[in-house]
């Protein structure tokens, strides 16, 4: 059976985002990569999925904390006792402090309850928004037990500022670095400004996302119809 | 979570003790996957592997040409291994840079090392420049 093994026999699949999310969902420990001075870096956490991010606390003063937005990776296995088979989960996105930051999501999840053996409700809270999930499943079938839950459900409040950014930013088919780049803005926060419903950014930046997107400040307010001929 | 839930903070109820260079050595020994952390174009990347030590006790582990792994080749990788238990668990961390290998004498011979990324195997090596490892300690 080993060597039957060598020849390269074992099986990949890819997940879905449907069943990554109930992975994620399924599992409390993880691991963040981040880049420090050009090293990677990995660091075991304990997580817990909720609102689409994974929510971990860790120590004041290392590199997640603070308002900086930090590309991240995260990554959660369940490999195996034989290490040849078995399922992984990886997360490309952006890590940020959800402690310093005051809006509706963020406060919610300040109350999420996450499992630590070594952390207090007083260390900081770290979000990592998602960008892309993929998973694999290697070696074996998928599993056709326990029925997949409810999908989560995209938070669509009614005409809410982070969801016309989206929308707006969709219909003019441009990537979020694209939008970023142009209103010079970082495109983590972006990203943080499209999945949080409550954030208000200030005029400033309000603007150079309007021009980037080709519509006025009024118009993502909600404060305004759209213009005609405007398909969104 | 309730809203009466206690403001006050509980102590901590863990503890982390750093593992001995000999030990985490052996704790490498004792595990199968772990993840390699690369950076690719600025970020950081993290891949599930398969591994397996060399007689030098570096880290052994295969992958296919052309992937983001084989791109990690000459640059310096992280590889975690990690074995979270109900009481505690620990963590070894070990900082090298990954270099190709053709003859690679490897200690624990496993089958189909590459199961992980697939492929056809390109086998790369770290050798060590600094293993440091964590255990969680809870007082029962």
């Amino acid at each position: 059976m080993n060597v039957e093994a060598d020849t390269g026999q074992s099986t990949i699949e890819e997940l879905d985002a449907k069943e990554c999310r109930k992975l994620l969902r399924s599992e409390s420990y993880g691991r963040v990569a981040v880049v420090v001075e050009g090293q990677p870096l990995i660091f075991p956490v304990n997580y817990r999925f909720e609102d689409d991010a994974v929510v971990f606390r860790t120590n004041r003063g290392t590199k997640l904390t603070g308002a900086e937005f930090s590309r991240v990776a995260f990554e959660v296995d369940r490999p195996a006792a034989n290490g040849l088979s078995g399922w992984s989960v990886v997360i490309q996105g952006w890590a940020y402090e959800a402690t310093d930051l005051l809006d509706t999501r963020s406060e919610h999840l300040l109350r999420v309850p996450v499992p630590s053996a070594l952390r207090s409700e007083n260390d900081p809270l770290v979000e990592i928004l998602a960008e892309r999930i993929t998973g694999r499943r290697v070696g074996t079938a998928p599993d056709a037990d326990a029925a997949l839950p409810a999908p989560s459900v995209a938070r669509e409040g009614s005409g809410d500022l982070s969801r016309r950014l989206m929308l707006r930013r969709e219909a003019l088919g441009l990537s979020r670095e694209a939008v970023a780049r142009q209103a010079r803005i970082d495109p983590g926060y972006l990203l943080y400004l499209e999945r949080h419903a409550g954030a208000s950014p200030g005029e400033e930046t309000l603007a150079k996302l309007a021009g980037a997107l080709r519509t006025s400040p009024d118009a993502l307010r909600g404060a305004e119809a759209p213009e005609q001929g405007e398909d969104w | 979570v309730s809203a009466t839930r206690a403001r006050r903070v509980p102590p901590r109820s863990a503890e982390v003790e750093e593992i001995p260079d000999w030990e985490c050595r052996k704790l490498l020994g004792s595990e199968r996957v772990g993840r390699l952390g690369v950076v690719v174009g600025g970020r950081p990347e993290i891949f599930p592997v398969n591994y397996s030590l060399d007689e030098t006790g570096a880290v052994v582990f295969e992958t296919g040409p052309g992937t983001k792994l084989a791109g990690a080749v000459n640059d310096r990788v992280v590889f975690e291994i990690d074995h979270p238990t109900e009481r505690g668990g620990w963590s070894v961390v070990v900082h090298g840079v990954a270099q190709h290998t053709t003859a690679a004498s490897l200690r624990f011979p496993g089958p189909a090392h590459a199961s992980w990324v697939g492929g056809r195997p390109y086998t790369l090596r770290i050798h060590p420049s600094r293993i440091s490892g964590r255990r969680l300690v809870r007082p029962s």
